[in-house]
């Protein structure tokens, strides 16, 4: 149990999740931002969220992906990166799941607005594995190798 | 471990409010930016082809004349499809892969599922632009084509 605490509160292995976790959100949402009309028909697709709240949610969840991504990665606001990348994968998980109880024959909408993954469990695996990921960087995600950790200590 | 949350969701703080800001301003700016609150048929299929219904389409189909289209990704496209069908992106490249056989002039169904029809109806239209005078969108997609029990392959099988 110690070494596995050790483990994942090793600044390196923390690294490497923020790098992860960065590279998957920033590419997650170019297709988005270049695309809102068919990212807003892809949220629309899951029948979940009211229609009022499509157009705002296809506006600003690709900015908070790209945001986040960066952030996560260059090591500024990491915590608060984590957090907001930890709220999104559990929107997706509980929209995946929801989707798959009901037998939608959707495309995820994950990278790609327009095609892009077939909803299946495997998907669902991979958001909980960096839902856990993005717990970790919020748990252990301090101030090794961020820009801020840099200012302070020139 | 509260204060860490807390800590954590002060920094979210900023991030989500900016992300608001940027937002906003670039859908403004944008030629494509989205209306605050979708219209009421903003997500319903819009096509200038015609719908046909799963038994109409079958006829056109035992006729030996239909080209069945499937709008969807590859993944479900691989699942399973429309005995027959091609698999086309509704993008440019994707008609354009199949525009020398318009001058045969073939009754070109274009589906997708019911839930993501609209891209059907995209894929219509452009196959309209490209040349083809007799296309249709399958009515409520490969779901209603498999509920008439008419023949579908794939891995599925």
């Amino acid at each position: 149990m110690r070494v596995l605490k050790q483990i994942i509160s090793n600044r390196y292995f923390i690294l490497g999740l923020r790098l992860l976790l960065g590279v998957v959100f920033i590419y997650a949402s170019i297709d988005k931002i270049d695309k809102p009309g068919g990212f807003a028909q892809a949220i629309y697709n899951y029948r979940m969220m009211p229609h009022a709240t499509i157009n705002l949610m296809a506006m600003v969840m690709p900015w908070l992906e790209l945001m986040c991504g960066i952030l996560i990665i260059i090591g500024l606001l990491v915590r608060g990166s984590a957090l907001l990348i930890g709220f999104m994968l559990l929107v997706f998980i509980v929209a995946i799941s929801f989707a798959l109880v009901r037998g939608l024959d959707i495309s995820c909408g994950c990278f790609k607005v327009e095609g892009g993954h077939t909803l299946a469990l495997g998907l669902l695996v991979r958001d909980i594995l960096m839902f856990i990921s993005a717990a970790l960087v919020v748990a252990f995600g301090g101030p090794s190798f961020s820009l801020r950790r840099h200012e302070r200590n020139p | 471990m509260k204060h860490i949350i807390f800590g954590a969701a002060m920094e979210a703080l900023p991030i989500v409010l900016v992300a608001f800001a940027v937002a906003l301003v670039v859908n403004f700016v944008r030629k494509d930016g989205l209306p605050m609150v979708a219209a009421e048929d903003a997500f319903r299929v819009k096509t200038k082809a015609e719908f046909i219904t799963p038994d109409d389409a079958w006829k056109v189909f035992q006729g030996g004349s239909a080209l069945f289209v499937d709008a969807r990704d590859p993944g479900l496209f691989g699942l399973e499809h429309i005995e027959g069908a091609l698999n086309v992106a509704p993008s440019q490249a994707g008609v354009d892969s199949l525009a020398w056989m318009a001058p045969a002039d073939p009754d070109v169904i274009a589906y997708a599922s019911k839930a993501t029809q609209r891209q059907a109806g995209v894929l219509a239209d452009k196959l309209m632009e490209a040349g083809f005078k007799k296309v249709h969108v399958l009515l409520d997609g490969i779901e209603a084509w498999k509920a008439k029990g008419l023949p579908i392959e794939g891995r599925a099988d």
